[in-house]
């Protein structure tokens, strides 16, 4: 019997493939990672952060990362962490050894939802064309993420770098989105 | 105003007002003007809502393969589900009647991938269910499924689905496919509102799995030889169980369940690989002719197994007894939402709609959806109504139509005959029980 384990099939690709370039907004389908939704208690919230290498952001829509690890703060008590899908099972094994006993809730999510990012000098521009948050960086700088809106689909969006964005978004509104922020792009294509 | 903000109307309207007052039209005054001052196009307004990008079409990961081969698709809720699947020359009565049969003669699949989905994990996760439905979960083992129905506080039903336990401190739950960002929304609402104190936290997986449905008489032979670390047996996974395990490789939950009344089992794996197991089962299943079916056999498959849609048999005003799941609510348990209204007088008032069958004298005729049901088709207008149809089809299976319908009193009419007024004469019906096909449920062992 075929070992189908690593034959995956992107929800987008086609759209990736016949995306035009554009230095000035570059639009990039990001390779699959590994994404947990964890959820606790205080006690569960330091242990998890030994497991993960570093303590979970505790200010409100702000990630913090070591590597190639990440937490986005989405809730003041729920983050996103995603890592390298090399490092899931060991990474599960430990999260689960480290939360016995301490309420909280750990649940594999990385299908759930594909990362883009957006980048160069427009980036935000072409954001803002179906996202109404200020995206100017006093308002919005490097390392703040927050669950937003971009046209009618729910996004996480995170700023990397002055001008680059990353959005995550569930799988079935993907097509959507790419959609919607090549639209705005044309104009820089 | 809308969209030209009174320039057009503004004129005519003064001139009335002028005529009612008798006075010139320059004495009556100007209403206030607002943007926009000149005209504006729709497309403006629109923006870059219209055509692809009007409304996110949500597909599911087996869709590509649905579409390659011959899917015709209706719209639920913003997503597009495979709705039959005709080959050459038939039409949609053709088709459903070929996959019906194929699915109660041998083996079937089908993607039920848009079920709502929320992983609900925390030590108080067993309570937490207790008060969202009106089932008990305490005792629920690991490894098992159940039937859960959700009320809204006044007690009329608002969601169901399969529960799943897989450890003490984790279920894994599914809505209907429509219901599924109100329900994770109403279970969020009373966590953070009502019980805040309870250790327990909610993650909307609907898009993390792909669903594939594997039923039919056959569906363990075909499944077997593509598991590790699953035994499918009857005996070490009996009716409403679930394990997990892999699946060609691929990590899986696999339950054994069943919407069609037959022997089934869905296989939950993560999106990305959906296509790829999907056309691995197809492929294990040729030898059986397993036959793709869409949601219109999926609806007639539980219709002939008297299996409810919530949203279809009920419409905001049913109650689990109205509809006939009395059974599922927990009697010895404190509390539950909608449990207090359950107790008022009228909600046991035995002329309550109740779900039954009926079965047209004439076999050929399918009655119309919605139709009103009367006692006395020649009382006069206006006729009193006693219910009304709520689901009919052809089955394949009974070769003949059969129809679920909320009627007054409906458990005390059995065997009675009443009436649905069509505009093309009046059809004359039975009511029975609303379980058509194997009443006893023997066929779900295989």
């Amino acid at each position: 019997m075929a070992d189908l384990s690593t034959m995956r099939t992107p929800a987008i690709e086609a759209l990736v493939t016949a995306s035009p370039a554009s230095h000035l907004a570059a639009l990039t389908a990001l390779p699959p990672r590994t994404r947990f939704s964890f959820r606790g208690r205080p006690a569960a919230v330091t242990a998890f952060g030994t497991v993960l290498g570093f303590d979970l952001p505790q200010v409100a829509c702000r990630f913090a990362e070591d590597g190639a690890r990440r937490a986005l703060w989405l809730g003041p008590d729920e983050w996103l962490v995603t890592l390298p899908d090399r490092e899931a099972t060991a990474f599960a094994g430990a999260a689960a050894t480290a939360l016995a006993g301490l309420p909280s809730s750990l649940v594999d999510v990385s299908q759930r939802s594909l990362a883009l990012a957006v980048s160069g000098p427009m980036a935000a521009r072409i954001i803002n064309a179906g996202c109404p948050l200020d995206l100017s960086p006093d308002a919005f700088p490097v390392g703040m993420c927050t669950r937003t809106l971009l046209g009618k689909a729910e996004i996480v969006l995170s700023r990397t770098d002055e001008a680059r964005f990353e959005i995550d978004v569930w799988r079935s509104f993907a097509d959507y989105v790419w959609r919607l922020l090549e639209e705005a792009r044309r104009e820089f294509v | 105003m809308a969209t030209d903000q009174g320039k057009t109307s503004n004129m005519n309207a003064l001139g009335i007002v002028s005529d009612a007052l008798g006075k010139p039209v320059t004495e009556i005054g100007l209403t206030t003007f607002r943007q926009p001052y000149t005209p504006t196009t729709f497309g403006i307004f629109a923006g870059h809502s219209r055509a692809d990008l009007f409304d996110p079409v949500r597909r599911t990961p087996i869709h590509g393969w649905a579409e390659a081969n011959g899917a015709v698709f209706e719209d639920v809720a913003l997503w597009k589900r495979a709705h039959y699947f005709p080959q050459a020359g038939e039409d949609m009565h053709a088709a459903v009647d070929r996959e019906c049969l194929a699915v109660r003669r041998s083996v079937g699949i089908f993607d039920a991938s848009t079920l709502g989905k929320i992983e609900v994990v925390g030590p108080d996760a067993a309570e937490f269910l207790n008060r969202m439905y009106v089932n008990p979960w305490s005792k629920l083992a690991p490894g098992r499924l159940r039937y859960g129905i959700m009320l809204r506080e006044d007690g009329f039903v608002t969601d169901d689905g399969v529960v799943g336990r897989m450890a003490d401190d984790r279920f894994h739950v599914t809505t209907t496919t429509g219901g599924a960002p109100r329900v994770l929304q109403m279970m969020e609402d009373y966590l953070q509102t009502e019980w805040p104190d309870l250790d327990v936290w909610l993650t909307s997986t609907t898009e993390q799995w792909a669903v594939i449905a594997v039923q039919g008489p056959n569906a363990r032979k075909v499944l077997e030889p593509l598991v590790e670390g699953i035994d499918l047996s009857a005996a070490a996974m009996p009716h409403m169980s679930v394990k997990e395990g892999r699946i060609c490789g691929v990590p899986t939950r696999l339950f054994r369940v069943s919407f069609t009344g037959e022997l089934g089992f869905e296989v939950n794996v993560p999106a990305d690989h959906g296509r790829a197991v999907w056309e691995a089962i197809v492929a294990a299943g040729a030898p059986f002719g397993i036959t793709p079916y869409g949601t219109e056999t999926m609806h007639v498959l539980r219709a002939e197994k008297g299996y409810i849609i919530v949203g279809q048999e009920t419409d905001g005003t049913a109650t689990p007894d109205d509809v006939g799941l009395a059974w599922a609510v927990g009697k010895a348990k404190n509390d539950f939402v909608g449990k207090r209204s359950l107790a008022r007088a009228s909600m046991a008032d035995p002329m309550r709609k109740q779900l039954v069958g009926l079965l047209t004298h004439d076999p050929k005729t399918v009655l119309e959806e919605g139709a009103q049901i009367v006692v006395d088709p020649a009382a006069p207008v206006p006729m009193p109504m006693v219910g009304h149809v709520t689901s009919s089809y052809h089955s394949a299976v009974l070769g003949r139509s059969i129809a679920l319908a909320v009627v007054k009193g409906g458990r005390a009419r059995m065997g009675e005959t009443l009436h649905v007024p069509m505009p093309g004469g009046t059809i004359a019906v039975t009511v029975t029980d609303p379980v058509f096909y194997d009443p006893k449920g023997e066929r779900l062992d295989g």
